[in-house]
């Protein structure tokens, strides 16, 4: 470890390993980035998403310094960037898109290439990384006969190599079978529990980034759309979404028209419009709105300050029957909301 | 910076690339020498049927030396194409793999690692040239023995001494791998605009054999081009054959490739600092 390294100490759990600050970027005539801001701390898993070509990659090329922003800064640990003393990169692994190495190379030749980059001189760690990513007994074969999968392994093997505090990953799931998705979700997780790593990954398979995030940033066309913890992302749209299945769909339908009006005046919202029954349902109903389910098989509607059971309970008593209720947040919604074309946060119609 | 290095060197030593070119000399010098071993009797007698009237000839005038300078003039076309090989592909065949998403996400600045390939580079076409020297010489003077040197050089026929033909022959040897140093040069400055091989190997070559055309061709229109192009000082390694040296002329050719030299240098390292990492 060079001087640098040694003054700076780890990072302490919850200290801010990365923030971003206004950045903006213009690629081909086309504004990438603009004003993109977010932190993140040291131990969190920051899940990034968005659209293609929302800017993600582009972000995530800047903070590794492949690209210049056109404004902006960032701070990585405590160096400034564009500036900062790239030594800083010591401790920071990266994973950016597909993990490409040398093919010509074998896999323990590779690593070797890139922890001497990094001043890593521990001989043990090769094999301990190696182990971790699971491909010990294929250490000596060229990466070229390596598999899609393989090479996103040692991608990440390059990455955690020499211990980093920030880790950077853009798409890691690329390639992977489903085991392979469930062991590099439980490495990313142990690696920002057991050992404080900042993680911000990129990932299009929101079932992951729900899975693994701690918070989640959500881009579109460049600018910010949401930043937050999946409960605070979910109740920024409204409340929770709620899906009920009933076979005695009118009296229903009438019965949660009135208990959602009752609700919206609780939150003090503006009943208006409030409780109209749509015909056909939308991916994302707002507050006060009762949509009905394809096949007339239910409602899914936002609830603000009631609670679930106080809508049970007035079924009950009304003696409707009750086939399935549940809770169906879920990024997928959050995204079609927040983030499809045309709609990055602006009001809608009920 | 050191281990920089090694690890170019790594990368570049194993790729199948690097070993075109070696195994290239390797294949054709050998037939070259063979050649003029079992049918050098032949164009001797033609070259000194001509000198007959003014110079009594005793003994062989092919030997180890002049086959080596008749190697050089044969592969000097060729040689530069070797070096593009390597030298276009060593920055542009890392934006091609997607490597660069790797190597630059590391704690060496890109100008380090720029000057580590830059170095890597020139060592490799350096090396092409030494091996030109050591397979033409190993196999020419074992096979055809050493003896006088006679060239035709600018003033005319110029005999050197055995005695000092190893001493011209070393410089002639330097003096090539300088000129061959600019080929390598805008090779490796082609290979920083794009991300595919192709293009720095085929761009480099097309502009030798444009501006060695333009060097050559005997038009009034481009006199006053011709001293400045560093292909009209490709052939700056025939100056050493000449006795005495023309040590003016030597350092005028150098002086015109060590500027292009560093024009090509120094626009690499601009461009490749800053542009954006997109591959």
């Amino acid at each position: 470890m060079d001087s640098l390294a040694k003054q700076l100490l780890p990072a302490d759990p919850g200290a801010c390993v990365l923030e971003v600050r206004d950045l903006d970027k213009r690629l081909s005539g086309r504004q990438v980035l603009e004003g993109l801001a977010f932190r993140l701390q040291a131990g969190e898993v920051l899940g990034f998403l968005g659209a293609n070509g929302a800017g993600k990659s582009t972000t995530m090329r800047i903070l590794l310094s492949l690209v210049r922003p056109d404004r902006g800064t960032f701070r990585i640990l405590d160096q400034e960037f564009p500036g900062g003393d790239r030594r800083v990169y010591a401790r920071v692994g990266a994973l950016v898109e597909s993990a490409d190495l040398y093919p010509h190379l074998r896999a323990r030749e590779n690593l070797e290439i890139l922890a001497e980059l990094q001043g890593l001189r521990d001989p043990d760690r090769l094999d301990e990384v190696l182990e971790q990513v699971g491909l010990a007994d294929r250490a000596e074969d060229r990466v070229r006969r390596y598999s899609q999968g393989m090479r996103q392994r040692l991608g990440l093997a390059q990455a955690i190599l020499h211990r980093p505090e920030l880790l950077v990953l853009d798409e890691p799931m690329n390639g992977l079978d489903p085991a392979g998705m469930r062991e590099m979700r439980g490495m990313i997780r142990r690696l920002a529990r057991a050992e404080g790593m900042a993680v911000l990954f990129s990932s299009h398979l929101l079932a992951e980034v729900e899975q693994l995030a701690d918070r989640v940033l959500v881009i579109h066309e460049g600018r910010r759309v949401a930043c937050g913890s999946l409960e605070e992302l979910y109740l920024s749209t409204g409340g929770h979404l709620w899906e009920l299945l009933t076979p005695d769909l009118e009296e229903t339908g009438a019965l949660l028209a009135e208990l959602l009006a009752e609700d919206l005046s609780a939150a003090g919202a503006v009943p208006e419009e409030a409780a109209a029954v749509r015909g056909a349902a939308s991916r994302s109903p707002r507050p006060g709105c009762l949509e009905r389910l394809e096949e007339n098989r239910g409602f899914r509607f936002r609830l603000l300050s009631l609670a679930p059971e106080a809508v049970t309970g007035r079924l009950a008593r009304a003696g409707l029957r009750l086939s399935e209720f549940r809770r169906c947040d879920s990024l997928e919604e959050f995204l079609l909301d927040r983030a499809s074309p045309g709609e990055a946060g602006g009001p809608r119609e009920c | 910076m050191l281990s920089l290095l090694r690890i170019e060197f790594l990368k570049t030593r194993r790729l199948l690339r690097t070993g075109i070119g070696y195994a290239a000399i390797l294949v054709v010098v050998p037939l070259i020498l063979l050649g003029l071993h079992l049918s050098g009797r032949g164009l001797e007698q033609e070259f000194l049927r001509g000198l007959a009237d003014q110079f009594f000839v005793v003994g062989r005038i092919l030997n180890g030396y002049t086959a080596a300078i008749i190697v050089m003039n044969f592969l000097w076309v060729h040689v530069p194409f070797l070096i593009t090989l390597v030298a276009g592909d060593i920055v542009s065949g890392e934006a091609n793999r997607g490597t660069f998403r790797v190597l630059l996400t590391r704690r060496p600045s890109r100008a380090r690692v720029l000057l580590a390939k830059y170095i890597i580079a020139q060592a490799y076409s350096c090396s092409l040239v030494f091996f030109l020297a050591l397979v033409s010489l190993g196999l020419g003077l074992p096979l055809m023995g050493s003896g006088d040197l006679i060239n035709v050089g600018q003033q005319g026929l110029v005999l050197l001494g055995a005695e000092r033909v190893p001493w011209h022959l070393l410089l002639a040897y330097g003096l090539s791998m300088v000129a061959m140093g600019t080929v390598a040069s805008l090779a490796f400055l082609l290979g920083t605009f794009v991300e595919n091989p192709i293009g720095p190997i085929v761009g480099a070559m097309a502009l030798v054999v444009v501006l060695l055309a333009v060097s050559s061709l005997p038009m009034d229109l481009f006199d006053a081009l011709r001293p400045w192009l560093f292909t009209s000082h490709f052939d700056i390694w025939q100056l050493a054959l000449e006795d005495p040296v023309p040590w003016a002329l030597v350092l005028k050719s150098l002086a015109v490739l060590l500027c292009y030299i560093s024009l090509f240098t120094g626009g690499a390292f601009l461009v490749f600092c800053r542009r954006d990492i997109l591959s």
